[in-house]
């Protein structure tokens, strides 16, 4: 049941797939509850934060809650594949939440949270890799979400290096690996986290380890 | 002349500026430590950097082929590409493009150190554009009219008052409107800023890597101002030096790897954005304009650093700034007075050098004590010290010392021999006012300071009279000879006496080997050329006795570290690298010999230890701390500062002298708080610390061997000191 869900999953893009081919076949569970941890950890030094959820019910009630705590009721939302899937836009509006989906800076600028999917995760620094499409999402709002699946996770930077490449070669003009929030120690070489891009990022990490976990 | 004295007169502000003298405290310890931190795992660490070392060395190699492969990939992509041979025509094509494209609004420019070097900014304000820096620390330097004063944290010394007024008169507030939170600060600077990101036309940014496989250029930031920099304005210009070219995505890895553990102590920065041609403009309802990119490649020097052997080491430089925070006289003065145009410390005078030229870099060559702790940090594993010892060799006068003073200075055996053979005359000599005054003189050599005494007998006249001591120790079999440095020699043979004992105590049959001089001092004068004989001569003695079955050791770092080190580039380095495994620094022989560290077990005592420089630069001071550690009875502390700053000869030069003694202080405030017997390798290191804590200090191996004979005498037994026939080496 997991692994067919996975297969659709994992047909967003013929990169995606391709990059993942090998990983499709694992076993999982105990080999991503380590990257989850790790991943989770990684992130946390690096001042970023995480929230797992282990279905789609649990993923839109998490997201409305973190705009409940912003006291918003607009999320920019970017192009993303995973997004798409899951019918993410539709089930948020349902909700009552604004979703917005402008490319353009001026008309989003004054916006609190930003979505993103992401093309994978690096469990040993914590990162996430991103695509231009989420490049406004992730880089002006105060708050980036980030959306995950636990199975995006790779071990390190070499597990991801295929994707990024693959990316790169098929045209993608613009990625950028996130590891956590911006921060500057300019000043009295103290840290403070959301100089110029999002001074908070929260990933959320989907995992259907659980059962029931299926969208 | 004038230079030199601007110079001195600048450390001496440097030293005495307390909020200065904070900000680089903190500097050195935090961002060390991080580093430290970022690499838990030494191997993996050695193969990432002998990887990056191999990727520079082939692309600096076959630059023409990876530029001409970077120029075609970017084009392909849609982007343009201009090779600019000097800043002139860098900043003009820049202009250009601004005003074909009718830009008014204020550029945001992103940090670049390369578009420092050319003062990229003040060309473009001089031809009426408006330039704002958005990075936060770039645009308190921007706004306080200054250099970096570090090459990653450019305005790590500006306190936050300092920056409170000159965010006042920048956003036209009062001063007293201006938040006191660094928090609260960093956000009026984010919201005033955001505004110029919104409306700007044209964005400008460095680049920290161009991947020439694919046309991608990566920038490492933290902020988020560069990804606003080529995110939103219409148009993005980058600015890269001919070097910052790698060949392929790969290489790419290996340096992410690197860059940023190396720099900050981060894993990865926040953000690594990697950009292929211009962004595809978004096809929303309404249509953007059409997007630009220009890659701006900047020779300025660099084909010149490339033809020249010793300068096109530099070109290998990632710019970490790992070599800054490591640098003791660094952290001592901060960048500022260095007074390079642009770069500073560690790899900046090769650098300066390369771009600016000779003379740039002779006004702060010898801020360098070419202790070679640098080496160690540098993820492309670039020998810093020699290309500053040979830009000292080029730059001869330039630095304000003519080579008769340097080679005076330098000949410390001459001055040794002399000094000992005259003794005690000569040691009343050179502690008189006028001979003092007078050293002061002609060779502006500090008359503070105290200088060491010459000692008679020497080590090799005490050795003649020497009967080792018999001994059933467990390196029975083993041949050392020891190696009689000019400062053991000359200066402390009771500790060259120790030495042998300990070894002969421990079962070696040791020989005093013939006195060579490594000429080390001379090449801490940059007098390449002058060790070469000396080199020669103390080769041909090495390798005979190497030859002969015999471990060299040695007991003061310095020396063992132009041997293991410099003469690779004196006598070639095959040929060094088959005397390698011979040499040896004492302590981390006897650890290389797993000796059980019960031989040294005893009482109970405390030992504060301080790593030599150029001990550590060797990487022997890891052996040491395992050996002593591990000892029974002994509790041992390590105490870390960049160095003493004594350094050898730095210390006791005048322009230099006040900054030795702030570096020796940090030192001795840590050793203040810890009770025990202080413990340094190097002779320098004990003359700094004796003559600033009033304490004792003692060579490690003295230690070692006071506990070995008092388990000797305790000990069943005890051993009869009989001559034993000995060969003359």
């Amino acid at each position: 049941m997991l692994r067919a869900g996975r297969q659709t999953l994992f047909a967003w893009t013929d990169v995606i797939t391709h990059a993942n081919q090998g990983y499709r076949t694992l076993s999982i569970s105990t080999e991503h509850t380590q990257l989850i941890s790790r991943f989770v950890q990684e992130l946390s030094l690096a001042g970023g934060q995480t929230r797992q959820v282990h279905d789609l019910a649990q993923l839109v009630s998490a997201i409305a809650d973190i705009l409940r705590e912003r006291q918003t009721g607009r999320l920019l939302v970017a192009a993303d594949n995973l997004i798409t899937e899951l019918d993410l836009v539709t089930r948020l509006r349902a909700k009552g939440i604004e979703v917005i989906t402008s490319d353009e800076p001026a008309q989003v600028a004054q916006l609190e949270v930003g979505l993103t999917g992401a093309l994978a995760a690096v469990a040993s620094s914590g990162t996430l890799l991103l695509a231009g499409g989420a490049s406004l999402a992730s880089l002006l709002p105060p708050l980036h979400l980030a959306l995950i699946r636990a199975e995006q996770i790779e071990p390190d930077l070499t597990g991801v290096w295929p994707l990024l490449g693959q990316a790169i070669r098929t045209g993608e003009r613009e990625l950028c690996l996130i590891t956590g929030p911006s921060k500057t120690a300019d000043i009295e070489q103290t840290l403070v986290q959301g100089v110029h891009g999002p001074g908070e990022l929260i990933v959320i990490i989907l995992s259907e380890d659980e059962p029931g976990g299926q969208p | 002349m004038s230079r030199k004295r601007d110079l001195a007169a600048e450390i001496l502000r440097a030293v005495a500026d307390e909020q200065l003298q904070h900000s680089l405290n903190s500097l050195g310890e935090r961002l060390n430590m991080l580093r430290a931190a970022a690499f838990p795992d030494r191997q993996e660490y050695e193969a990432l950097r002998r990887e990056a070392r191999r990727i520079k060395e082939e692309t600096i190699a076959h630059l023409d082929k990876y530029l001409a492969q970077l120029r075609a990939q970017v084009e392909a992509q849609g982007g343009k590409v201009f090779l600019a041979q000097d800043g002139t025509e860098a900043a003009a094509y820049i202009t250009q493009l601004a005003s074909a494209r009718g830009v008014s609004a204020p550029i945001v420019k992103a940090k670049s150190m390369t578009a420092e070097e050319i003062e990229l900014n003040r060309a473009l304000i001089a031809q009426g554009l408006q330039v704002l820096e958005v990075d936060l620390g770039e645009r308190i330097i921007q706004l306080a009219g200054e250099k970096p004063a570090h090459i990653i944290g450019p305005a790590f010394h500006k306190s936050k008052e300092e920056v409170r007024r000159l965010f006042a008169r920048w956003l036209e507030i009062p001063e007293g409107d201006i938040p006191q939170g660094i928090s609260a600060i960093t956000a009026l600077a984010r919201s005033a800023l955001r505004q110029k990101f919104l409306q700007a036309e044209m964005g400008i940014t460095g680049v920290n890597f161009a991947v020439a496989e694919t046309g991608t250029i990566v920038l490492v930031e933290n902020e988020g101002d560069i990804r606003m920099t080529t995110r939103l304005p219409p148009l993005h210009v980058a600015l890269m030096g001919l070097e910052k070219v790698i060949p392929t995505l790969d290489d790419l890895r290996v340096f992410l790897e690197l860059l940023p553990r190396s720099g900050t102590g981060q894993k990865l920065t926040s953000y690594v954005s990697l950009l292929t041609g211009p962004r595809r403009s978004s096809s929303g309802e309404r249509p953007e304009p059409e997007r630009e990119f220009h890659l701006v490649l900047l020779d300025n020097g660099r084909s010149r650093m490339r033809a020249d052997p010793a300068l096109r080491e530099a070109l290998y430089c990632i710019r970490c700034g790992a070599c800054m925070n490591t640098c003791a006289p660094y952290l001592g003065v901060g960048g500022h007075v260095y007074g390079g145009q642009t770069y500073m410390s560690g790899i900046g005078n090769a650098w300066e050098a390369g771009v600016h030229g000779l003379e740039e870099a002779a006004g702060f060559n010898e801020l360098c004590t070419t202790c070679g702790r640098c080496t160690e940090v540098c993820p492309v594993k670039i020998d810093i010290p020699w290309l500053n010892t040979v830009i000292r060799q080029r730059a001869g006068s330039l630095t304000g010392r003519a080579r008769w003073q340097r080679w005076l200075i330098g000949r410390v055996d001459l001055s040794g021999r002399w000094g000992s053979y005259t003794a005690p005359l000569s040691n009343w000599l050179v502690r008189a006012k006028p001979l003092r005054l007078l050293l002061e003189k002609v060779l502006a050599l500090d008359r503070r300071r105290r200088l060491p005494a010459f000692r008679r007998p020497t080590l090799e006249q005490r050795f003649r009279r020497h009967r080792p001591a018999r001994s059933d120790g467990p390196l029975q079999g083993t041949k050392v000879a020891l190696l009689p440095d000019c400062f053991t020699n000359y200066y402390q043979p009771e500790i060259g006496l120790a030495a042998i004992e300990l070894l002969e105590r421990l079962g070696c049959s040791v020989e005093l080997a013939p006195r060579r001089c490594c000429g080390r001092g001379l090449l801490s004068q940059g007098l390449i050329e002058e060790v070469k004989p000396l080199a020669r001569r103390s080769m041909e003695t090495l390798e005979r006795l190497a030859g002969q079955g015999y471990e060299l050791v040695g007991v003061e770092p310095s020396c063992l570290a132009a041997l293991r080190g410099e003469y690779a580039h004196i006598i070639g380095s095959k040929r060094a690298a088959r005397l390698r495994p011979h040499l040896w620094e004492i302590l981390e022989y006897l650890q290389h010999c797993h000796l059980p560290p019960e031989l040294f077990a005893g009482p109970e005592q405390q030992l504060v230890y301080h790593g030599h420089c150029q001990q550590k630069a060797i990487g022997a001071n890891r052996a040491a701390i395992s050996l002593l550690a591990n000892i029974p009875g002994v509790k041992l502390k390590v105490v870390e500062v960049p160095c003493c700053g004594m350094a050898g000869s730095f210390g006791y030069k005048r322009d230099f002298y006040q900054l030795s003694m702030q570096l020796g202080r940090r030192l001795t405030k840590k050793l203040e708080k810890l009770e025990g017997q202080i413990v340094l390798c190097g002779s320098s290191c004990r003359a700094q610390v004796e003559e600033l804590s009033g304490r004792s200090v003692r060579h490690p191996l003295e230690l070692l061997l006071e506990r070995l004979k008092s388990k000797e005498l305790s000990g069943p037994g005890g051993h009869d000191e009989e001559p034993v026939a000995r060969d003359k080496l």
